[in-house]
């Protein structure tokens, strides 16, 4: 990779900044709140694969960051019943 | 070519107290550990003599009054698991051993290593600390619930449980640290020829439990670092008024909690990996099996936590699917205590001490296995959650995977760590007395649990329901007694025979793994010349051999 | 130490990755479970109390992008530092590592500001838990900056010796991690809960 991607890679972020920022303004749908975390989303993935450089790392390094990723997502969806929806406690609460 | 970098002088101070070698920081943080077994196990002493005899004058300690007897209970929890099991299993041995096995002449990151001990010291005076502050140690049960714990006021121990965060989250810090090293220098320092399926198990079960700590450990530390916001602060994350909901922190601390249970458990039964098969002089039965066991185990251990909730109010639905996960995970276990049976099976075992203990922790890890269906079932777990049955099934795994595994271990490799053995016979009686009074402990205590015992109460004579089982305390605490004093002949075999023991040649134990290759104890460096590795680590009972073992190193003979 | 560096030597099976860039992936997987256990606090809580939007539309918008350009804007000058040492440029390599460390005062200096109007508007730490997890989520980052911004002077000082030139990379790849954890703040605190 060389100072040219990396100048490019920065201007698509920042284009990707102005992009979440407007969906901010759009309006206050679904739709415009997936759209915001899909561009950080886009925006993480630009950063990890050209500036950390992870697109060219051996695969178990992929493996290992993405399982340490995969114990949050078995933590939140485990989480969800007791917190998000409280099961069985205080009506209205 | 390669060059060794003994001999160079330095100080007292940088070889055995700043020191960045790998060796002496695995053997300072068991002997912390040692020391702090010394406390938890006096405080162990203190408030089985309160459940003994309530009320009444404790000797060599006073009155324990309620708090104090939180304080205590909570502190031997804590102290038992992050300052005892914690760094003698996993960063003691995996310091002393990881790299000695893998033929590397230190970790990856010596100073990084050095840095961690320094972290686990600090947080240990940090813990030891919070018994003199004002309102005394941290005396809210060593599982830290809030809301009880999420405010100074509900338990009146001011600093205590602040001091309590803050050293657990230093220790946290420091494991991590001491398991990025043996990750990084089981990829990168293996000698030539030490390919993955030629590790010794023991290497595999390291570094298994230092990637199950590090995945496990992260969302507790941000947990801690809110329970302590809602101490010092007074924000409300785990309080109810507030909009903050406990649950979250118990959801947080046994999605920790339950995966640490297996970072405990697999350092000791590496430390059996490597016990079992030089004393039973038989190859390891199932080698790929165990790994195999022991990444499916890994993985499991992620998705059993909440079976610690079942009375908490958590979904049923789900606590269905976390009793089926929990029973699921038993098998892995089972398969590797299989391996270890099959191991021994028409073996001719020498019974040295370290054979001993492992035999013991296979038997009595057994029971607590088998009493832990009881509590993963959700149905029976309702009965017996928070009784003296759950004390008696966690002694039943902690006790023998910390202590009978860290004392076979020690055994074993205390020749290649000082140059000399101990004495058998003192290793005996020590033994001996571990292995009965221990059992004499918990059993009654399972009874107990069943009549209905509930745990952390502080005079159970106040209960007209557990009077006529009083006698069984009275048991429990004799052997309490007989078990700590049954640890003289080990702490004075340790020292006698650190100076006097009989002279231990390199491989005494005419063992296969690549520590053996090494001058008894190893200097700086651990290695004379590059060793190479030829095979894998389990070739005991060799049938075309004089010597009935051909350990890694040894470089094929050549064919006639 | 010569650890480090026997083992490029013959002495050890080939490494999988340079040992350095190792240890820094390990850091990074235990701080991602950190910052991730604590977000995912924040969006079980955030989705069991949807009145947070009414705290979280006083959260400072303008700064809150200023900041993100700012961080981008830091990750590139680093990873042109990385490659400026990666092509032996050691004055430019310092040269760019400089211009972060401002970025990174700049990021810390903008959130001092905000900082302090939000809490001279009333809005503490204790006001509700919206701004509890405010505060603990971006404290917790600009810890992590500083922290950063360390460690980028001591490789710094080292650069300008010529001295562990790959250490760039590695300090680097932590920043850009620092970066990452904002890409996901920013629209977690400032855009998305206030629908």
């Amino acid at each position: 990779m060389n100072r040219g991607t990396y100048i490019k890679i920065y201007f698509v972020l920042l284009a990707m900044v102005g992009v979440s920022v407007l969906l901010g303004l759009a309006g206050h749908t679904r739709i415009a709140v997936a759209g915001i975390f899909a561009t950080a989303l886009f925006k993480a993935s630009l950063v990890l694969g050209y500036y950390m450089h992870l697109k060219a790392e051996k695969n178990w390094v992929k493996w290992m960051l993405g399982s340490g990723v995969a114990c949050l997502v078995i933590l939140f969806v485990g989480l969800v019943p007791d917190i998000v929806y409280v099961y069985g406690r205080i009506a209205g609460n | 070519m390669y060059h060794m970098q003994t001999g160079h002088a330095v100080g007292f101070w940088r070889k055995y107290v700043f020191s960045t070698d790998h060796k002496v920081i695995g053997l300072q943080y068991m002997i912390t550990g040692l020391f702090m077994a010394i406390l938890g196990g006096f405080l162990a002493y203190a408030f089985r003599m309160q459940l003994a005899y309530p009320n009444e004058a404790v000797p060599l300690f006073g009155q324990v009054g309620p708090d104090v007897y939180n304080a205590m209970v909570t502190m031997h929890g804590t102290i038992m698991l992050f300052w005892v099991a914690q760094p003698i299993l996993v960063s003691g041995f995996g310091n002393y051993l990881v790299p000695l096995q893998l033929g590397a002449e230190d970790m990856c990151f010596p100073r990084l290593n050095m840095l961690s001990y320094w972290t686990f010291l600090v947080s240990t005076v940090l813990l030891v600390a919070s018994f003199f502050v004002p309102g005394g140690a941290m005396g809210g049960g060593w599982t830290g619930y809030p809301p009880l714990n999420a405010r100074m006021d509900y338990t009146g121990v001011d600093w205590g449980g602040t001091l309590w965060i803050l050293a657990l989250a230093l220790e946290f810090a420091a494991a991590l640290m001491s398991g990025i090293n043996v990750l990084s220098t089981t990829l990168n320092m293996r000698t030539k020829g030490m390919t993955l399926f030629r590790m010794p198990l023991f290497v595999w079960m390291q570094n298994a439990a230092n990637l199950i700590f590090m995945f496990s450990v992260g969302p507790l530390i941000a947990g801690a670092l809110m329970l302590l916001a809602d101490r010092t602060l007074q924000t409300g994350f785990f309080i109810p008024a507030q909009g903050g909901d406990p649950l979250l922190w118990q959801h947080l601390f046994w999605f920790f909690g339950h995966p640490e249970v297996y970072v405990l458990l697999l350092p000791a039964l590496g430390i059996l990996t490597e016990v079992i098969p030089t004393f039973a002089r038989k190859p390891i039965f199932g080698y790929r099996m165990i790994v195999y066991s022991v990444v499916a185990a890994g993985v499991l251990s992620f998705i059993v936590w909440a079976h610690h909730q079942f009375v908490s109010g958590i979904n049923p639905q789900l606590a269905v699917a976390f009793s089926l996960t929990t029973i699921m995970i038993s098998v892995p276990f089972a398969v590797i205590i299989f391996s270890f049976l099959a191991t021994l099976w028409r073996a001719s075992i020498e019974y040295k001490v370290a054979m001993l203990f492992a035999l013991g922790m296979l038997a009595e890890f057994l029971i607590g296995g088998v009493t832990g269906i009881h509590l993963a079932s959700t149905s029976t777990d309702i009965y017996l959650h928070d009784t003296y049955f759950v004390v008696a099934h966690f002694h039943y795994t902690m006790f023998p995977v910390t202590f009978f595994g860290m004392f076979a271990g020690i055994y074993y490799w205390f020749p290649k760590m000082f140059g000399r053995k101990m004495n058998e016979g003192l290793g005996w009686i020590h033994f001996l007395v571990t292995f009965v009074a221990f059992n004499v402990i918990f059993i009654p205590l399972f009874a107990f649990g069943l009549a209905g015992h509930q745990r952390r109460i502080y005079d159970p004579s106040l209960w007209e329901n557990l009077v006529p089982y009083q006698h069984l305390h009275v048991i429990a605490t004799a052997a309490t007694i007989v078990l700590l004093l049954g640890q003289i002949p080990f702490v004075f075999n340790f020292f006698w025979s650190m100076k006097k023991g009989r002279k231990a040649e390199r491989n005494p134990w005419k063992s296969n793994t690549l520590e053996w290759d090494t001058p008894s104890p190893p200097g700086h460096g651990n290695f004379e010349a590059a060793p190479v590795v030829y095979r894998w680590p389990y070739e005991y009972s060799a049938p075309d051999r004089e010597e009935d073992y051909r350990p890694q190193w040894l470089a094929p003979e050549a064919k006639p | 130490m010569s650890t480090a560096a026997t083992a490029t030597l013959d002495r050890y099976e080939s490494p999988s990755v340079a040992t350095g860039r190792m240890g820094m992936w390990w850091v990074l997987a235990s701080e991602i479970v950190i910052f991730g256990g604590a977000v995912v606090c924040y969006l079980l809580y955030r989705w069991h109390h949807p009145e947070w939007a009414e705290s979280a539309v006083h959260t400072n918008e303008l700064i809150g992008v200023i900041n993100t350009v700012v961080l981008l804007t830091s990750s590139l000058t680093i990873v042109l530092a990385h490659d400026a040492a990666h092509h032996g440029d050691a004055a430019r390599a310092k040269r760019l590592m400089g211009f972060t460390i401002l970025l990174g005062l700049a990021f810390l200096c903008f959130k001092a500001y905000e900082y302090s109007h939000e809490v001279a508007a009333g809005f503490t730490p204790v006001k509700n838990l919206f701004w509890s997890f405010y505060y603990f989520l971006t404290g917790l980052h600009a810890l992590h900056i500083v922290a950063g911004l360390i460690a980028i002077a001591t490789v710094m000082r080292g650069v300008g010796r010529r001295e562990n030139m790959q250490r760039v990379e590695y300090v680097g790849i932590y920043w850009h991690f620092v970066d990452v954890v904002w890409i996901f703040l920013f629209p977690l605190l400032y855009l998305a809960p206030k629908f």
